[in-house]
């Protein structure tokens, strides 16, 4: 390996060959048995940066983080049943939305439906009432009355 | 499904990874009881892992014990950078786990084309982008980064001292001077794996490298090599 090359790798990497690119490090370790003066150098010049380096603590992460992380992890089908959410366990994502938006249309059309139902429902109440103030239980017997 | 042969080391979470039904972890046949187990006992009782697209199908669909194996395996370098990147435990916290939201949002679409590891990083460094952006004008108190019970009081403020000059040096740089430095120089990252998070060539991070690292010296060192 080429001084200039084992210099490049001081100034990326560091002095130590364990830092360097997997595939020079052999050659770098061997040619640092006996550096040129110039290589010398280039290890005076960065060593105490690298010195620093190695001072810096590890950090670690927090204990509960884990945990915190995992309560945010989607959960099984079965879970997803119980959340509502069990379209999407055995269909697409998008198809299962779709589908989710049609059935809550359904519901609601449904909802309006009966709704609309009961209203007839109870003018036909109001309408017996009238019927029967006329003394007749059906409009059919009225008109059958009217035509007598 | 495929089983490479990383010995599973124990990990040090406090966290109970569930899997299957609920169960706790009991190790024992993991795999003949629930085969989307991340985990799987040879008969030579050699507890092993998962392949990688194995374990994220099975996280997908909600295994408890593959999730575990995920986050186990991901946050302490996931913290790790962004904490060195924000300097802040707090904001380093909320990135980190901002990165697995978004991973459990794409998980069940996730398509191999980057390395797991890979994607996390990206979208932490992302986000580390996003915090500084943000706070480009507040200060933030500098931290001692450690605390050597071997060293005398004077020797431990002196040492202080120059890590915090080393910090605010590095925190100096050139956005991605910073970023190759961290991931490279000081968490450990391989030259191509930095590579491939930063989005450049390698002949290209070796260059930021460079770059970062002869500022540094230039900002911290006189010519005998003691810090300015």
């Amino acid at each position: 390996m080429k001084d200039d090359r084992i210099i490049q790798l001081i100034e990326a990497y560091g002095t130590d060959p364990e830092a360097w690119p997997a595939s020079e490090r052999d050659a770098g370790a061997a040619a640092l048995v006996t550096p040129s003066a110039d290589v010398q150098a280039a290890i005076a010049a960065y060593a105490p940066l690298d010195t620093l380096f190695t001072d810096m603590a590890p950090i670690e992460a927090p204990d509960h983080l884990i945990g915190a992380i995992l309560d945010t992890a989607p959960g099984r089908p079965a879970e997803r049943h119980a959340q509502g959410d069990w379209l999407s366990t055995f269909l697409p994502k998008r198809l299962a939305g779709q589908l989710t938006a049609a059935a809550a249309s359904l519901v609601l059309g449904l909802g309006i439906g009966l709704g609309t139902a009961t209203a007839e429902t109870e003018d036909l109440g109001s309408d017996a009432a009238i019927y029967s103030a006329l003394g007749v239980s059906t409009p059919s017997l009225l008109f059958e009355e009217a035509s007598e | 499904m495929n089983l490479n042969t990383e010995v599973l080391r124990p990990v040090r979470t406090g966290v109970t990874p569930t899997y299957g039904l609920g169960c706790s972890d009991g190790e024992a046949g993991l795999s003949s009881l629930f085969p989307a187990s991340p985990f799987s006992r040879t008969p030579g009782g050699t507890v092993t892992r998962l392949s990688e697209p194995d374990e994220i199908r099975a996280a997908a669909a909600g295994n408890r014990l593959a999730q575990s194996a995920l986050v186990t395996r991901h946050t302490p370098k996931v913290y790790a950078l962004a904490r060195r990147m924000v300097r802040d435990d707090a904001a380093a916290e909320d990135i980190t786990q901002d990165a697995f939201l978004r991973l459990w949002k794409v998980l069940p679409d996730w398509e191999p084309r980057a390395k797991l590891s890979t994607w996390l990083y990206r979208v932490t460094l992302n986000l580390c982008r996003d915090y500084g952006r943000k706070r480009r004008e507040a200060t933030v108190d500098e931290l001692p980064e450690r605390v050597d019970p071997g060293l005398r009081p004077d020797e431990l403020a002196e040492q202080n001292e120059r890590l915090n000059a080393l910090h605010a040096a590095i925190q100096a740089l050139p956005e991605r001077q910073c970023e190759a430095l961290t991931l490279c120089g000081i968490e450990g990252h391989t030259n191509i794996e930095a590579a491939e998070i930063l989005e450049v060539s390698v002949e290209a991070l070796e260059s930021l490298l460079a770059r970062a690292r002869r500022k540094l010296r230039a900002n911290l060192f006189d010519k005998t090599g003691a810090v300015v």
